[in-house]
């Protein structure tokens, strides 16, 4: 890969961004114990694995250089999130419900916001408004990400 | 208070004083060097008046391994006799809670006041009396936020945590009141969160205890009931007032215990402590007066 | 107008930066005046209790993220480039993206006050104080958004220098020859990448709690304070270090030059920073000794903070062996210098008093530890920056500060600092803890406070004075060549694309091409 001042700029922030997921997702493992009833009781690992499998099939595709089919899977994620979260507030699982719902909604919610950012900057990108290999970089961390708190959120909770 | 870490009165604040004193010496052994070489430096080595067009640049030197290593070394060496100083000093001051050990004494911090919990069941706001030359474990908690139980003549200092107990050794070497603060900032009234410790001879500290496990002898009068026991017949609310008279300070020690101040404090509690948890409430001349007359006679 | 708001080169966005940098000093200086009026003696009531809080938390949240933050990145953003022999900085658009964001940061901040609830919790506002429950205003939520745009910025900023210092050198300019300013910010900036966002997630977690009920740091449901503190300081140990950093880059370019002298041990001052670097995000617990956390883990973290004054104290041994052989001559701005190393000295050693963790149990959380950090973060960085400050003016303005009045600057500094502050550690060791709106009439605490008001004053005579010169000298001040210290580095160059860059400076290799820094291939 030869570097370009976007993708050293891009790198920095992604590495300012994984310091800041990490708090995060530390302080998740840090009332883990607390929250694995709820966690377990509320949780669906079939459903959400679907979601992540095409999320990583974004990744996949944008690897291939697809933009248009890396933005739908994208966009298919976050409405699987999205469901899910309508299921745990209906079964009164919020903020406040208790340590699983503050960390849990926090941890995902700001990974949300990051996959919605993400494919708005694609977006761009399709429209020829902004470098893609550094915009790429973001999509594929906004990727990783989500294989990490799939696996300590729901992994670890079921397995 | 008096002259705080100046005038130590415990084994503990003793080593700490004295492990202090070592650390200044070491300063200022530092301090002076650096200042010895800068002084030298700025005097010797002034440029000579001139312009600095005819300046003569002084020969580069760039630097000496030697040298560096020895400057890293020697304060490491230093650094390392100071540790060991320190873990000392941690050992013999610290209190873990032995197993089936129970404290003699629960502090709780509240905004903005103190109190001590004996294991007779005695609750003593702002005052708390313990056996001088006999040391109690004292477990300290918090209801609400976190404060920092400090009395700098006779104990380190330890932060109060609401829901994680921890653990200090309360002892003075002479009979004395001795004077603590809250140390840390804790809301509005941080500054007025004062207590006294008052050490006194095993028999007198026996004798003060049982006369704080008496109930009160003449019943409350009705405004009492009404506009008071709410907070102050809950402990976690208000400062318990059972044995008010007998206490020297009002207001977490704030102002001295006396008639004048007590019907102030009853009547204006906002003036005497803004930001207290006690509102204005308006009483009537003949409520106060009932009031500091029977709070008055609470021994 | 449109030169301010449309700037996007380094030396408008820097010189933005130093603007904004000085209001916020003035307010942030009203702050303390304002504190050390109400402490003058003893049981004054200048003050509401709830406005001397908001007061001193505005104090403290004003001087660091938008004082000292802002004007070493000010520095850095004007005089990065040039020293490196680049045009600009690598994304001048996002240069200026970071400075709005902190001036938005700073404006919510203080917009605080027009609801009548600035935040009244300190500067690091520990949890459960910081919970809805106990601060009930709108004055933490400001807060806490406040500081995430900043701390946007100051990320922003960060990767701005990174991918500048690593892209945007000139031919020759290698890594190892990189002037110390500059890789002290290098190394700065990697350090604001692993450290401000664990700020920015903390403020998170927090206004998670104070808005939307989440149980973070709420012991009642089964949150954690400490964890807040944990979490706070893992960012804010390394925050120090990033406050400081900087400023000891001004000194190793500053000491040298008005030395007639190269630094001595460049690469062990180089190395040096890079300890201080990873050393500081291990020693966080030590603002938390008073905590009952257990020995064990309290003698780790007292070795680390012991440990990490050694490289802090080679580069003070370094600077001074830069001064013995050399020929000194005493402008303003190596007056500050020489004074930033007795005072940044006396700072360190009373930080170095706070390892030794019993002592620590007295002293934590009283005016002692307010003698230290204004030791370190005063008579420290603030005295590099006025180093700095009549050092670079020629080269941001074409003008020089006036000597004279520079000379009074200075000693009004020094005396009203000393007298502001060592007072500070007596009144610590007489017990008298931070934080407290007034005290009561103890022994000697009503004498001392009195005289650490009175250098308050001196100071502010100092600062206006210092104010008053800026403003004359870039009306009246007398014109300055390119090159008016007979410096080394690039940015002193009339034209830094027609330099050489072979060695360290290449500057006195231009001036003295028979005795250059660099050794001739034979």
């Amino acid at each position: 890969m030869t570097w370009t001042k976007a993708k050293l700029g891009m790198s920095m922030l992604i590495l300012a961004e994984s310091v800041f997921f990490f708090m995060l997702i530390l302080s998740f493992i840090y009332f883990r114990s607390e929250s694995l009833k709820t966690a377990a009781a509320t949780l669906h690992l079939p459903m959400t694995s679907i979601y992540t499998v095409c999320l990583l099939a974004s990744g996949f595709t944008l690897w291939r250089g697809r933009l248009a089919p890396t933005i739908a899977l994208g966009v298919i994620f976050l409405l699987g999130q999205g469901r899910e979260y309508l299921a745990l507030l209906q079964s009164g699982v919020t903020m406040s419900q208790g340590l699983f719902g503050t960390t849990f909604f926090t941890v995902t919610g700001i990974h949300v916001i990051h996959a919605a950012l993400g494919l708005i900057l694609l977006g761009f990108v399709s429209f020829g408004r902004l470098a893609a290999p550094a915009i790429a970089m973001f999509w594929y961390f906004v990727t990783a990400v989500w294989v990490v708190v799939f696996a300590v959120v729901y992994l670890w909770t079921f397995v | 208070m008096p002259l705080g870490s100046f005038n130590p009165h415990s084994s503990q604040t003793q080593i700490i004083t004295a492990l202090f004193a070592n650390v200044l010496i070491l300063s200022a052994a530092v301090f002076l060097i650096v200042a010895g070489l800068v002084a030298y430096a700025v005097v010797r080595y002034r440029a000579e008046k001139g312009l600095p067009a005819g300046e003569t640049e002084p020969p580069p030197n760039f630097g000496s391994r030697p040298i560096e290593i020895a400057w890293t070394v020697l304060p490491i060496l230093i650094l390392t006799a100071l540790f060991v100083m320190t873990v000392r000093a941690m050992a013999r001051i610290d209190a873990p809670l032995e197993p089936g050990r129970a404290p003699d004494l629960v502090i709780t911090g509240h905004q903005w006041w103190w109190d001590a919990r004996y294991t007779n069941g005695v609750i003593a706001p702002s005052e708390i009396h313990i056996p001088a030359s006999r040391r109690m474990l004292a477990e300290i908690d918090s209801t609400d936020v976190i404060h920092d139980f400090w009395v700098p003549q006779l104990a380190r200092k330890i932060d109060a945590v609401p829901g994680r107990p921890a653990y200090v050794w309360l002892e003075a070497d002479t009979p004395g009141t001795y004077r603590g603060e809250c140390s840390e900032f804790c809301g509005a009234d941080h500054a007025r969160m004062h207590f006294l410790v008052i050490a006194e001879p095993e028999a007198e500290y026996s004798a003060w205890l049982q006369r704080e496990s008496q109930p009160a002898r003449t019943p409350p009068p009705v405004t009492f009931q009404q506009k008071c026991a709410d907070c102050h017949a809950n402990p976690a609310k208000g400062p318990d007032l059972s044995h008010i008279a007998s206490r020297q300070t009002l207001g977490a020690a704030l102002s001295p215990n006396n008639p004048a101040n007590l019907a102030l404090w009853i009547e204006k509690p906002q003036s005497v402590k803004p930001g207290n948890r006690m509102p204005d409430q308006q009483l009537s001349g003949s409520e106060v007066a009932a009031l500091t007359s029977w709070l008055g006679s609470l021994q | 107008m449109s030169g301010v708001l449309g700037a996007v080169d380094h030396k408008r966005i820097g010189v933005l930066y130093l603007f904004s940098a000085l209001i916020f000093a003035l307010i942030g200086g009203a702050e303390a005046m304002v504190m050390r009026a109400q402490l003058s003696l003893p049981n004054l009531k200048l003050l509401t209790p709830d406005t001397y809080n908001q007061v001193f938390t505005m104090h403290g949240t004003t001087m660091i993220f938008l004082v000292v933050m802002p004007v070493l990145t000010g520095f850095g953003v004007y005089l990065i480039p040039l020293m490196i022999g680049a045009h600009d900085m690598a994304f001048p658009c996002l240069s200026a993206v970071a400075f709005w964001l902190h001036i938005v940061g700073g404006l919510l901040l203080y917009l605080s006050f027009a609801t009548g609830n600035a935040p009244n919790a300190g500067w690091f506002s520990y949890a459960p104080l910081s919970e809805k429950q106990y601060s009930p205003g709108p004055g933490l939520d400001f807060w806490a958004v406040s500081l995430i745009l900043i701390g946007s910025g100051i990320i922003a900023s960060a990767i701005n220098f990174i991918v500048t210092i690593a892209a945007s050198r000139t031919a020759g300019m290698t890594i190892r020859r990189l002037p110390l300013f500059v890789w002290m910010n290098l190394v700065n900036a990697v350090m604001i990448i692993f450290a401000l966002p664990v700020l920015v997630a903390s403020l998170v977690m927090l206004l998670g709690d104070r808005l939307l009920h989440a149980r973070f740091f709420d012991a009642a449901q089964g949150g954690s304070p400490l964890l807040w503190q944990h979490y706070f300081w893992i960012f804010g140990h390394p925050e120090v270090y990033i406050m400081i950093l900087p400023a000891f880059g001004m000194i190793s370019e500053i000491i040298p030059v008005f030395s007639r002298k190269p630094i001595f041990g460049y690469p062990f001052v180089a190395a040096s920073t890079l300890a201080i670097a990873f050393l500081s995000y291990g020693v966080w617990v030590h603002h938390m000794f008073a905590v009952a956390l257990g020995r064990t883990l309290l003698s780790v973290f007292a070795a680390a903070s012991m440990l990490i004054a050694v490289p802090t104290g080679v580069k003070v041994f370094n600077w001074t062996t830069t001064m013995l052989g050399g020929s000194i001559r005493f402008t303003t701005s190596m007056l500050f210098a020489v004074a930033f190393l007795l005072e940044f000295t006396i700072g360190g050693l009373s930080g170095v008093a706070f390892a030794a963790v019993p002592v620590d149990w007295q002293m934590t959380d009283t005016y002692f530890v307010v003698a230290h950090i204004h030791y370190v973060l005063f008579g420290g960085t603030l005295f590099a920056v006025f180093a700095g400050v009549y050092y670079w003016f020629p080269k941001m303005t074409g003008k020089l500060l006036d000597e004279p009045l520079g000379r009074w600057h200075f000693w009004l500094i020094v005396v009203g600092f000393n007298a502001t502050f060592f007072v500070q550690h007596i009144l610590g060791l007489l017990g008298m803890p931070r934080r407290v709106y007034t005290y009561a009439d103890f022994p000697w605490w009503g004498p001392l406070n009195l005289i650490s008001t009175i250098g308050a004053g001196i100071l502010t005579f100092g600062v206006l004075l210092f104010v008053a010169n800026v403003l004359v000298s870039l009306r009246f001040g007398a014109v300055a060549g390119c090159d008016p210290w007979n410096a080394w580095t690039l940015e002193w160059a009339e034209d830094f694309s027609a330099v050489t860059v072979q060695s360290r400076r290449p500057l006195w290799d231009l001036k003295h091409p028979e005795a250059p820094d660099w050794v001739p291939e034979s």
